[in-house]
């Protein structure tokens, strides 16, 4: 049945070759007008876990308290003093140049040059006080000594002034919309203005160092940039990889041709869809070309067999037409699928990679299961392609036919053996995974990078955190002047400092007894919150609300912690902390509220990909096993290929721990992408190898004779994939790189994995099958 | 400068009799759950959480501070217990009559005893109402104890601290001495607060911050205070005088050097010496602008003082003159104690930490 309507699809297709070519001409036109208006989109939102409990709390709050996006720019003395009049003259220019940034809140512009940095002293008749910089201030000897007093007297050591008198930073914050033009300010811009500063102030004096939400996207954006000489790197290798192999620069040309027109429908649909493309999925469409070229290098391996026993062109590319669209389509669906399951990851931008990626891999079952044997059969070859082609497929023979004896009970025995210590070292290893990031610093951008070496310098010098969690503290209306309440936060924020893996803590309440003391001659035995209401709110009212430690109303104080670092184990354990605080002190009066800061979104993160991860790979092996029963409709089959694919899931995980790469949201979609992929092999594979069964071949000579075609198709393919994406190890992006290197690895090991061991369990499965 | 607002709050309060049964009734409503009634809580930063007051008894060090924290070493200060303490009100200050007896106090005028060398407190007086804290304790003997605190605190036991009165502090020269006193205060509260005002009657005797009891070796009692005060008691605290003073800041501590030499420190790093007993000053030149908390005797004869920006002054020639050394951390400091080995104990801001001092005669070389 299902051949008289394969028979059916083929004669309409092949009867209609200049209408559908025609078709696919016009789409890819259509598809390529709408990759026109492709623009990039790294909208922060995008990248949240929006529907989980912390984010829901940062939503609420991020306007009131928005005041995250900030950005610091530091310049430090290369020599270690910042008292020089080259010093002051650089920091007075880089202060007007983020003053006159667009985007930036010009009132909320601090450094030493900015009238709002005053210092107070406590004088016998009251206090005194003035700007750090007085308006008449000369870079001269006197002039930086009063400057230096003045500093001392401040407070701002540590903050604005390096705590070793080496660096200066110069802060400000950025808003949503700009009031001058009514748009929404481009952060990727106002970081390349910021790296114009950098640039123009930076000398063999003075170094500049920079970092802020701004700067990270605009370096991020930067970076995925690089991606474009990835593709053209990986487009020629697999353009040459698929010369080699065909033989004919014809055919490569129309394998290339089709995985591109696959790319080009991919982008389109992504903005007829109204997405832009992120950072995070510029590596779809790459994943798309490498995928769609090792489809393509399946239907040229039929075609070449086609060819080779004496088809003429049309016939060759009907017969691979016929051979492949089964295997193709079940393979090229289950890429869908694996892909599909990655939208259990509730976050917008990996929804999203999940929409267009497993679109695009759809659009590779008409590109290259239909449009690529159509035009083959216009290919007219040459006559000595017949003797070219037998001479390769000769030299590899000798190759297959070793490979072929894995098939034979001893050395497939010593495989599964082998593949079973594999298995145990990687349910040992991959069991030990970590979840979150690993390492210091912002974590899609590599260690070494520029902006993670500013961050460093930053964090050494100055007493600034850049891990952050807030926990938002929801009151009653003038709770900042209730006791009971103050008392309570302050209890809270001293719990939290006393907590593993907290740094520092900022909280209303901490500032309130500070200045409570001021009032009193800056006396530490009066640092007390003060019992009596009116007393409370001299301690309080001067604390603006720009301080981001409470609201107009003053009925929500958001109470900052700096943690030491961001990995997984310390943002759950201060989870915890909160979470067991909020339920032992918490009350209808005062509320503890995970979280904003980015250490609140890597919390909420890690939640997410914590829960998606075990069902993503239960929903991509279910698909694949369903799959497979309904194809082979043979529960051997079934097992000689989804067992391989979990070997290499499990092997994975393992590389992860060994790399010490975590599981987020950028690593968790790559074992459902390389299951999905690899899967395709395994196919492919124990589809022939059933189909020469079914001749009546023993094992060991359908495996050989699956080789001789297939295994050719699959080698090629894995390699050209895994070339494909190893070039993204060297992403300036780490998360790329990160993705890189697993996909290489998954993609080989699930070659290998079909090429040696799929045949080795087929071979035991179906001996002990014959023998019950 | 002078907590003006609260001064005039309280002196209000205290004039009303209505207010003061409001506050009474909000009291117990307020103070159910609140830091007088909660135990300490013990935490791996207590160490180096804002500490107060310290001294060293016996084999041990006992360091108090904010949250009921009480902290002792048996080890010259390098590790730190903290105990166990009925009150998390701040604790300003510690004294300890003999290695067993000892008593803490501070914020909400809490008071509590010990007599096991501080391992075990039982809170003995507390007074959150009054809104005055304690600033430091004395105690004579066993039985006689002393307490002075914010706007005139004056706090006496005669029965080993179980129970507490107001002493009458009258000090004898008040008449002459308030007055000037007053009038610059005065100006200070119309500057600030211009629209308050209170009447001259509703003045009700010394409402000065008493920051500061220290014991001249012939047994005189000297009590350092707010705006330039300086009292001292010749009859173990029967009666007071208050000493012309040489400067209108305040004072947060005083030094007696011998029977008769004294020095006296305070805001903006001003410092003062006496050689009669405080009847006449002169100032000395500290090179420093920050506030002066703490004055001790090194074992080999010279003199440091303490006080906030992490400021450390140490005199070699017998408080004539001082060197500055200035703390890398800035962190304020409130007391400074000397352990057996010679090493400094540094109270304050930063918690309590150890610091070992440029020896003599390496000092006296430079």
């Amino acid at each position: 049945m299902i051949s008289t309507l394969l028979d059916r699809v083929e004669n309409i297709i092949f009867g209609a070759r200049p209408l559908i070519v025609a078709t696919f001409l016009v789409i890819t036109v259509i598809m390529g007008y709408g990759l026109t208006n492709l623009r990039v989109d790294a909208s922060f939102s995008k990248h949240l876990p929006l529907q989980h409990e912390y984010m829901q709390t940062f939503m609420e709050y991020r306007n009131e308290f928005g005041g995250a996006n900030r950005v610091l720019v530091a310049l430090r003395a290369r020599d270690g003093n910042m008292f020089t009049a080259e010093f002051f003259n650089a920091l007075r220019q880089a202060t007007d140049e983020v003053f006159f940034l667009s985007g930036v809140d010009r009132a909320r512009v601090s450094s030493l040059f900015t009238p709002n940095v005053r210092f107070t002293e406590v004088v016998e008749d009251g206090i005194a006080g003035g700007n750090v910089v007085p308006a008449d201030f000369q870079p001269s000897t006197e002039g930086l000594e009063q400057v230096r007093k003045n500093i001392l007297k401040s407070g701002i050591v540590g903050r604005l002034v390096a705590n070793d008198f080496s660096a200066a930073i110069i802060s400000a914050t950025l808003i949503e919309v700009d009031p001058q033009t009514g748009e929404k300010v481009d952060l990727i811009d106002v970081g390349h203005q910021l790296e114009a500063i950098r640039a123009k102030i930076e000398n063999d004096q003075i170094e500049v160092n920079i970092i802020g939400y701004a700067k990270v996207i605009s370096d991020i954006a930067d970076g995925a940039k690089r991606i474009v000489l990835f593709f053209l790197f990986a487009f020629f290798i697999s353009g040459g990889l698929v010369y080699l192999f065909t033989r004919s620069h014809r055919v490569t040309a129309m394998a290339l041709i089709c995985s591109l027109i696959a790319v080009v429908w991919q982008l389109g649909l992504l903005t007829y869809l109204g997405f832009g493309i992120d950072p995070m999925g510029i590596l779809v469409p790459f994943l798309i070309f490498a995928i769609a070229v090792s489809h393509g290098v399946q239907m040229i391996t039929a075609n070449r067999a086609a060819i080779f026993s004496g088809d003429d062109a049309l016939t060759a590319a009907r017969t691979s037409f016929r051979n492949l669209l089964v295997p193709g389509g079940v393979a090229l669906i289950s890429d869908t699928i694996g892909f599909i399951t990655i939208m259990l990851i509730d976050i917008e931008v990996i929804q999203q990679m999940a929409v267009t990626a497993s679109l695009g891999v759809a659009t590779i079952i008409f590109t290259n299961l239909m449009l690529l044997p159509i035009l083959l059969s216009y290919i007219g070859f040459p006559k000595d392609y017949q003797r070219r082609l037998r001479d390769s497929i000769e030299r590899m023979d000798r190759f297959w036919m070793r490979v072929s004896k894995t098939a034979k009970p001893f050395p497939a025995a010593a495989l599964i053996l082998f593949a079973l210590v594999l298995l145990v070292f990687g349910a040992m290893r991959g069991s030990e995974i970590k979840i979150g990031d690993l390492h210091q610093g912002v974590p899609e951008l590599r260690p070494t990078s520029r902006y993670n070496l500013d961050s460093m310098a930053i964090t050494e010098h100055f007493s600034i955190g850049v891990d952050m969690l807030n926990v938002i503290v929801e009151t009653v209306d003038d709770g900042c002047i209730d006791y009971a309440v103050m008392e309570n936060i302050d209890n809270f924020a001293w719990q939290l400092s006393n907590t593993k893996g907290v740094q520092s803590v900022i909280s209303l309440p901490g500032i309130a007894k500070v200045i409570n003391a001021g009032w009193s001659e800056g006396s530490l035995k009066w640092r007390v919150l003060p019992r009596n209401r009116q007393v409370l709110v001299e301690a309080v009212q001067y604390i603006p609300t720009s301080s981001g430690l409470l609201n107009a109303k003053c009925s929500v104080m958001p109470v900052m912690i700096f943690t030491a670092d961001h990995k997984a184990e310390t943002i759950s354990h201060v989870v915890d902390t909160i979470k067991a605080y909020q339920a032992e002190n918490g009350n209808e009066q005062v509320k503890f509220r995970l979280a904003t800061g980015n250490v609140g979104v890597m919390a909420a993160t890690n939640e997410e990909v914590s829960a998606a991860q075990f069902p993503i790979l239960v929903y991509v092996f279910a698909a694949i096993i369903v799959l497979c029963l309904l194809t082979f409709r043979s529960l051997r089959a079934t097992l000689a290929i989804t067992l391989p694919l979990g070997l290499v899931s499990l092997l994975a995980y393992a590389l992860m721990t060994q790399l010490e790469i975590g599981l987020k949201v950028s690593t968790l979609p790559v074992v459902a992408l390389g299951v999905g992929v690899g899967v395709d092999y395994g196919i492919y594979i124990y589809s022939r190898f059933q189909a020469h069964l079914n001749e009546g071949m023993t094992i060991y000579q359908a495996y050989h004779e699956t080789l001789k075609v297939t295994g050719s198709g699959v080698l090629v393919t894995g390699i050209t994939l895994a070339i494909g994406t190893a070039t993204w190890i060297f992403s300036p992006l780490q998360f790329q790189a990160d993705m890189g290197i697993l996909l290489t690895f998954m993609f080989l090991l699930n070659m290998l994995g079909a090429l040696l061991l799929l045949p080795a369990l087929a071979s035991w499965l179906l001996r002990l099958g014959k023998r019950s | 400068m002078k907590n003006c607002f609260s001064v005039f709050l309280h002196l209000h309060l205290r004039s009303s009799p209505v207010a003061g049964l409001i506050l009474f009734i909000l009291a117990f409503s307020l103070f159910t759950n609140s830091a007088l009634a909660a135990n300490s809580q013990i935490m791996p930063l207590a160490e180096k959480s804002l500490l107060l007051d310290g001294q060293i008894i016996g084999e041990q060090i006992i360091v108090v501070g904010e949250r009921g924290h009480i902290l002792i070493s048996a080890d010259h200060g390098v590790s730190w217990q903290q105990q166990e303490v009925p009150t998390r009100s701040t604790l300003t200050s510690v004294f300890f009559i003999d290695p067993s007896n000892g008593w803490v106090a501070g914020h909400d005028s809490v008071i509590l005893q010990t007599r096991d060398g501080g391992r075990h407190w039982q809170k003995v007086y507390a007074d959150p109402d009054d809104e005055r804290p304690i600033f430091d304790l004395w105690f004579r003997d066993m039985t006689y104890g002393y307490a002075v605190g914010a706007y005139g605190l004056f706090l006496a036991t005669e029965d080993g601290g179980r129970s507490w009165n107001p002493l009458d502090f009258n000090p004898a020269t008040l008449a002459a001495e308030d007055a000037g006193a007053d009038e610059a205060w005065q100006e200070d509260s119309e500057e600030e607060y211009s629209g308050e005002e209170y009447s001259e009657e509703e003045y009700w005797g010394i409402d000065f911050h008493l920051n500061q009891i220290a014991v001249m070796p012939n047994g005189r009692i000297l009590v350092s205070a707010e705006a330039g005060n300086l009292y001292r008691s010749d009859d173990a605290c029967r009666s007071w005088l208050s000493l012309p003073s040489p400067y209108e800041g305040s004072f947060y501590g005083s030094l007696p050097l011998s029977q008769a030499s004294i020095l006296a420190f305070g805001l903006r790093g001003h410092l003062f010496r006496s050689e009669d007993a405080g009847n006449r000053w002169s100032e000395i030149e500290s090179g420093s602008q920050a506030t002066l908390n703490d004055g001790i005797h090194l074992h080999d004869g010279r003199i440091v003082l303490a006080g906030l920006a992490g400021t450390l002054l140490v005199s070699a020639d017998q408080g004539h003159s001082f060197k500055l050394y200035a703390q890398a951390d800035r962190a304020g400091i409130v007391k400074v104690l000397q352990v057996a080995d010679g090493a400094l104990i540094l109270i304050g801001d930063h918690g309590v930490k150890r610091l070992e001092l440029p020896g003599k005669e390496k000092e006296t070389r430079q």
